[in-house]
């Protein structure tokens, strides 16, 4: 004897005016563990100080976090102060300090130095501040004749920018 | 007259779900606004000074106490570091390797700093000189090596106060 078809089963495959209840409990799960992780993550006071492209910054244990200030960027091909190129990194490196107090980097940080300082009137202290992203395999002597123009032009706080692998 | 049956059994059996669709959406808007702002490389900065003869008068040592100073120093070249103070000249600390042996140079600093303790003004600063063609990396893991001491889990401080200086042609 055959039975009766079920008449459950057909009801629920008519589909008729239910609708499906999609189980998001798993995925809700997965948000909040990700939620979690990235407000732990997460620093209030952003990024202050982007690095550039094209740039491989040193790694340092050091910890203290990257302010805003002047930006010196000594790349493997050329040494860019806030944007503009100044100078070629290799012949920067071979130049004499001498010929350094007539290139057109000193001609422009004397400028936004005496920029800043007529700023002050309204306001904005000048603090010197100068934060040099260098390239890893750039040479000692690039570095340190940056250093030098920046400091004959009054930007005496310089700050090294690295990548920090310290922990916390 | 009979009574209307009660709407309770019903109306608990409604409740069952909750509607999750603004938590939902407020996640999905706040997760690619976090991804976002957040920092995945870490950037850090360093503090450094130029060597006080050579400065152009930002430093801030106004005092010429006449007490003895310590005038530590590293030297790197291509043969390696030399540690030197005032008082006496450390033998070269030679390459491990093709690297620079950045672990010998912290213990040596630490032993340095162990038995000065105190005894200087100076005591938290150091010079590093290096030869015009060290590669930039290599002055900053110095600096590293010279700045802290790790001892297990503690770490301690040791130069941190760094100056460059030219020094070597």
């Amino acid at each position: 004897m055959a039975f009766a078809p079920s008449k459950g089963k057909k009801h629920k495959a008519e589909g008729g005016g239910g609708h499906m209840e999609l189980n998001m409990t798993s995925l809700i799960d997965m948000f909040t563990c990700l939620l979690a992780f990235l407000l732990k993550s997460f620093s209030a006071e952003g990024a202050l100080v982007t690095p550039s492209e094209g740039l491989e910054l040193p790694k340092s244990i050091a910890s203290e976090r990257a302010k805003p200030g002047l930006t010196v960027e000594i790349g493997k091909n050329e040494i860019v102060v806030e944007g503009n190129k100044m100078a070629n990194t290799d012949e920067f490196a071979k130049t004499d300090y001498q010929q350094l107090l007539k290139s057109p980097m000193h001609a422009d940080l004397d400028q936004r130095h005496k920029a800043a300082v007529a700023m002050e009137q309204y306001g904005t202290k000048f603090e010197g501040e100068v934060i040099i992203q260098g390239d890893k395999d750039i040479p000692f002597s690039a570095l340190y004749k940056v250093m030098f123009l920046c400091a004959r032009n009054d930007y005496g706080k310089m700050r090294l920018i690295v990548i920090s692998t310290a922990s916390s | 007259m009979a009574f209307k049956p009660s709407q309770r059994r019903k109306a608990q059996e409604e409740m069952g779900e909750l509607d999750l669709t603004p938590y939902m959406n407020f996640v999905m808007i706040l997760i690619p606004v976090i991804m976002q702002a957040s920092e995945y490389i870490k950037l850090a900065m360093l503090k450094i000074d130029l060597p006080p003869a050579a400065g152009s008068g930002a430093g801030g040592a106004a005092e010429e106490a006449p007490q003895e100073t310590l005038d530590l120093s590293v030297s790197i070249t291509s043969g390696g570091f030399t540690i030197a103070s005032a008082k006496a000249r450390l033998p070269i600390i030679p390459l491990k390797g093709t690297d620079y042996d950045y672990d010998e140079l912290n213990k040596k600093l630490w032993e340095v700093k162990q038995q000065i303790q105190g005894q200087y003004p100076d005591d938290l600063k150091i010079v590093i000189a290096a030869s015009q063609d060290i590669r930039y990396e290599v002055i900053v893991k110095t600096m590293d090596a010279s700045r802290t001491r790790q001892e297990g889990v503690r770490s301690y401080i040791m130069f941190p106060e760094v100056a460059l200086s030219p020094g070597i042609t």
